[in-house]
């Protein structure tokens, strides 16, 4: 994987609709972030207005003018095409899950496993999880550790721009702990 | 809760203006409550790292300070300092880390000189090893459904492996997060109503255990390759960078203890008492194998790499 092309960094933000992708963008985005949203006519998925049908994006230009890449991935599955294009290239990907939803724990693996199994560097937010309840986390954590992978995982209120940041720093450390590790190889 | 109060001296106004606004947002995140007060008033100082006379006269004070420092100043040589500007998490660590040095009592607050250590704490040298010991023992071990109790002067906590949980009341909890009371050794115990208990995560006891010692318990291997299973929740560790480099690497491959504290650029110390948290977590791998290189810049794309990270922290306000 090229993680530096044309001078550029990109960062990839997925998960399902109503997770949180164009906010976490938006919450660290030199700009607004760049949403193709339209009216959501799959209210049965995810009860919200609006959603994102092609993909979000968001830049963050750095003091020497080189460019850190933000996107976000179309939740719906139907989009699922885009995927691997938007994850060509990718230093990390932040993987953002909603807490309250049933099919919490198949979401997980579902992202995880479309987006290089832990090999690509990979962050997990969980939304939407009541206060103080480590056990929803817990179970995400012990659920991948029965596959051998060990990835980050924290509840994440991505309106919060400290928490986006939390996830960002956390992928940082994982692309650095990959760095050393390329350089041995 | 308890309520501290907070002084700010020869800080600019917009500087006092945002850790007031900070303040706010602590409400509710935070186990201490803070209010403005006067400085003769106060508990703890935010103090400006300048030379005027009333910045010099409180940072001499015994009052517990913390000095604010603008980000392109060099860091001032003070037990306590933040670079400015900072973010709300920051804040609130350095606070909570001034507020466990003031121990549980507010009366004594004012005799805390800055430079002093920590309260002295009872739950020190063997008693700890005793209890972290016996933690290790009962999270790793293999009779895991049964429920371990630890008596202290203030009262018994109880401990249940299986659901990752340990059962507090308010005061024993103080206690042990002040690190002012000494717990025996777990022992198992008979079924016990613990409706009266708080329950609390595993974790956090072991977190609090582990920064007791001084150095790595005598029950992990010095030098060991240690490798872990699942994250921590580093939110419990206070979101420090130290711990999310030595936990990025240490789910990568294995490492030794000298390795960690060169990749994450902490002490030793830091270290050890992060392993043993870890290990008393039932996180940790102790295993044979080869360790991390330790990191030189050899090749271009690592460079380059490391230069977008570092930007990019520097872009998000994430520099330490």
């Amino acid at each position: 994987m090229n993680a530096v092309a044309n001078n550029e960094f990109k960062i990839l933000f997925t998960g399902p609709m109503g997770a949180g992708k164009t906010t976490a963008i938006s919450a660290i985005s030199d700009h607004e972030a760049v949403s193709t949203d339209v009216i959501n006519t799959d209210l049965a998925q995810c009860n919200k207005e609006l959603t994102t049908a092609a993909l979000d994006y968001g830049q963050i230009v750095l003091p020497d003018n080189s460019c850190v890449r933000l996107y976000g991935t179309p939740g719906q599955e139907r989009f699922r095409f885009m995927w691997p294009i938007l994850l060509n290239n990718a230093a990390g990907v932040i993987v953002l899950l909603n807490g309250e939803h049933p099919e919490l724990l198949d979401h997980l693996e579902h992202y995880v496993d479309a987006f290089g199994s832990g090999k690509v560097p990979m962050v997990i937010g969980v939304g939407r999880l009541p206060a103080d309840d480590h056990s929803r986390l817990e179970s995400l954590a012990m659920r991948l550790e029965k596959r051998g992978i060990a990835l980050p995982i924290f509840d994440a209120d991505v309106r919060q721009q400290d928490d986006v940041l939390l996830l960002v720093d956390t992928l940082l450390c994982l692309i650095e702990a990959d760095d050393c590790r390329s350089m041995e190889a | 809760m308890e309520n501290r109060k907070l002084a700010f001296v020869g800080l600019e106004a917009d500087t006092t203006s945002a850790c007031l606004s900070m303040l706010k947002i602590m409400n509710g995140r935070s186990s201490v409550e803070w209010m403005q007060a006067e400085p003769e008033d106060a508990d703890v100082l935010m103090v400006a790292n300048e030379d005027s006379a009333a910045c010099q006269q409180w940072q001499e004070s015994n009052k517990p300070c913390i000095v604010i420092y603008h980000n392109n100043e060099q860091k001032p040589s003070a037990p306590y300092t933040l670079s400015h500007p900072f973010r709300v998490m920051q804040l609130i660590n350095i606070l909570e880390d001034v507020s466990a040095t003031l121990g549980g009592s507010q009366q004594d607050s004012a005799k805390v000189a800055p430079s002093e250590t920590p309260v002295p704490n009872p739950a020190t040298a063997g008693q700890e090893n005793d209890f972290s010991a016996s933690l290790y023992q009962a999270v790793t071990g293999k009779n895991k459904e049964a429920l371990y109790q630890a008596q202290s002067a203030k009262g018994s906590l109880f401990v249940s492996p299986s659901a990752g949980a340990y059962f507090i009341q308010e005061p024993l909890f103080n206690e042990v997060r002040h690190k002012t009371v000494a717990l025996s050794a777990l022992k198992p115990a008979a079924n016990t109503d613990l409706s009266a208990y708080i329950r609390r995560p595993i974790a956090e006891l072991a977190w609090m255990t582990a920064q007791l010692a001084s150095t790595l318990p005598e029950w992990l291997p010095k030098d060991g390759n240690f490798r872990l299973k699942r994250w921590p929740n580093v939110r419990s560790a206070k979101n420090n960078r130290a711990y999310l480099s030595m936990s990025a690497l240490m789910t990568k491959q294995p490492c030794r203890r000298e390795q960690l504290a060169a990749h994450a650029g902490c002490e030793q110390q830091q270290v050890d008492r992060f392993l043993s948290a870890c290990a008393m977590s039932d996180l940790l791998v102790c295993e044979a194998g080869t360790a991390a290189p330790t990191r030189s810049p050899m090749s271009d794309e690592p460079r380059r790499l490391g230069s977008f990270i570092q930007g990019l922290r520097h872009r998000l306000g994430l520099s330490s």
